[in-house]
């Protein structure tokens, strides 16, 4: 392709957009609407996938001992559970400092374990809390500890984590599901504005036959209208989201630390580059329908 | 004898999809240089052979070729540059009122690529040729029916094609206009292109004696040389 002609397209292309201006304005509405929502649902996921990720980094076995456990014994366990590959970090965790724990959080209601603190009559058990080197091993380590000697009872945290992915993964299906709906009206608009372009143009479209221009010639520049609303389209929302972004990581770092989040640096690449490939996809998909169906050259 | 023949029709059948039979078994030949009328009621059937010979429909059974070419078996890519080898006039002229004349004129030239330095003077030739040098900056609408039609022509030889296809190119002019239109026609036939032209205008056919075909109702009624609109009967 000649660069004038490639000039001459993209000319013809910009003039049809502003010709056409309420149509695309409401093509480029939607999909702007739409690449906004996806890249909110990018970053929430991200954000995520970290959290999870951060949960699992801190999950440990607790290893209840049994009551009959003599103090030797005890100590041979410990040193079993130390022995263990999978094992990173052991901490015991006695009666009387289980018991000023519970305290502690119940603060103002401690009364009510008034009369349990002795020996007898503490109900709580000593413990092992014992971390593990990958997370993944976590179910492996219970498993290897509730086979020893003098444990009871054996507890991880994975249940939260399995809850925050189904979670995670609910929020992903409605999510796609809405995107999927909305990239399709996107979509339709795209094209039927690119089916008005082809009907205010079909004077000119009719001699360019006549005269003998190529199919190509004759659809490059629509095609390059579609391509260009869902380009324009998703770059509103690229600056929204790649601003606020910025904005509510420095927010919930100075405000809520102990939520991890997703540095800006590291999703915000995968955002631009994600957004403007389907913006561009968007448009070049809905105006190929067009042309499929109202352009017989 | 086997001339090259510009145009070839050999029992030629067009069947609409809705069954109505458009045409039926027509058979003639025209060669390289000739003038011809294409005459008929309106709904004979002339159109529906304009639009075989630029391939816009394809012979339903029969064989065509135009310029060598099977229009039944032509490829799908090679339309374009098959028609970029004739130049075509219609009734309603077909020019783009959001530009000037020369622009009308370059366009046809631009869409088939045509280098830019080619196109000015190309462009200036035609309408040289078609008496408007001076009216290059006009926009369409502010030319009268005749002078709009001269730029149609322009616009359809501007590309130097050997074969002129005009379907009624005097159906919206008065007389004097249409005589004129017409002759640019016959020059054009002078420097060498063959001309088609379908027409309703009796007069000129009556007067210029040039060969013409008759449709009647999908059927070639009549191949004549230096013919008349229509005998007496």
């Amino acid at each position: 392709m000649r660069p004038r002609t490639c000039i001459y397209f993209i000319g013809e292309a910009f003039k049809s957009i502003y010709r056409n201006g309420w149509m695309s304005l409401a093509s480029i509405g939607v999909v702007v609407i739409t690449l906004f929502l996806l890249g909110s649902f990018m970053l929430l996921n991200h954000n995520l996938n970290f959290l999870s990720e951060d949960i699992k980094s801190q999950i440990e076995v607790i290893a209840f001992v049994d009551e009959s456990v003599t103090r030797s014994e005890l100590n041979d366990l410990r040193v079993e559970i130390i022995n263990m590959s999978e094992a990173q970090e052991v901490k015991y965790v006695s009666q009387e400092e289980a018991f000023k724990r519970l305290k502690d959080q119940l603060g103002e209601q401690g009364y009510l374990l008034e009369g349990y603190e002795d020996g007898e009559n503490n109900p709580l058990r000593s413990s092992f809390e014992v971390k593990s080197q990958v997370p993944e091993d976590v179910s492996n380590l219970a498993r290897q500890m509730k086979m020893l000697p003098g444990i009871d009872r054996v507890e991880y945290g994975s249940e939260v984590v399995d809850r925050l992915f189904t979670v995670t993964s609910i929020i992903n299906w409605v999510g796609l599901a809405f995107m999927t709906a909305l990239g399709i009206s996107a979509m339709f608009l795209i094209a039927n504005t690119i089916k008005l372009a082809v009907f205010s143009r079909r004077q000119e479209i009719m001699i360019m036959k006549a005269v003998g221009a190529t199919d190509w010639f004759i659809r490059w520049p629509f095609v390059i209208e579609g391509l260009m609303l869902g380009l324009i389209g998703s770059l509103l929302p690229l600056v929204g989201l790649y601003v606020s972004y910025q904005y509510v990581v420095e927010w919930v770092y100075l405000n809520i630390p102990f939520l991890p989040m997703v540095p800006p640096s590291l999703v915000l690449n995968q955002l631009v580059k994600t957004l403007s490939l389907l913006g561009i996809g968007l448009g070049i998909l809905g105006s190929s329908f067009s042309l499929r169906k109202f352009l017989r050259v | 004898m086997q001339v090259t023949a510009i145009i070839q029709f050999e029992n030629a059948f067009k069947i609409y999809p809705n069954g109505a039979e458009a045409l039926k078994n027509i058979n003639f030949r025209i060669e390289k240089g000739e003038f011809v009328f294409l005459v008929g009621s309106s709904g004979a059937g002339k159109t529906t052979i304009i639009k075989i010979i630029s391939r816009e429909l394809v012979p339903s059974k029969g064989k065509v070729k135009v310029l060598g070419k099977d229009i039944a078996s032509m490829k799908r890519r090679d339309v374009p540059h098959f028609r970029r080898n004739m130049g075509l006039v219609f009734q309603d002229y077909r020019l783009l009122n959001d530009r000037s004349i020369y622009e009308n004129i370059a366009f046809a030239l631009r869409v088939i690529e045509t280098p830019e330095r080619e196109i000015k003077r190309k462009v200036m030739e035609a309408l040289d040729l078609v008496g408007l040098k001076n009216k290059a900056k006009v926009k369409p609408v502010e030319l009268s029916g005749g002078e709009q039609q001269r730029v149609s022509l322009a616009r359809a030889i501007v590309n130097k094609p050997s074969l002129i296809i005009a379907d009624e190119p005097t159906g919206n002019l008065d007389p004097d206009t249409s005589t004129d239109i017409v002759n640019l026609l016959r020059v054009i036939n002078l420097r060498g292109a063959t001309v088609i032209m379908a027409t309703h205008d009796k007069e000129i056919v009556d007067r210029l004696r040039k060969r013409v075909i008759e449709i009647e109702g999908g059927i070639m009624t009549r191949d004549e040389l230096k013919g008349v609109y229509r005998h007496e009967t």
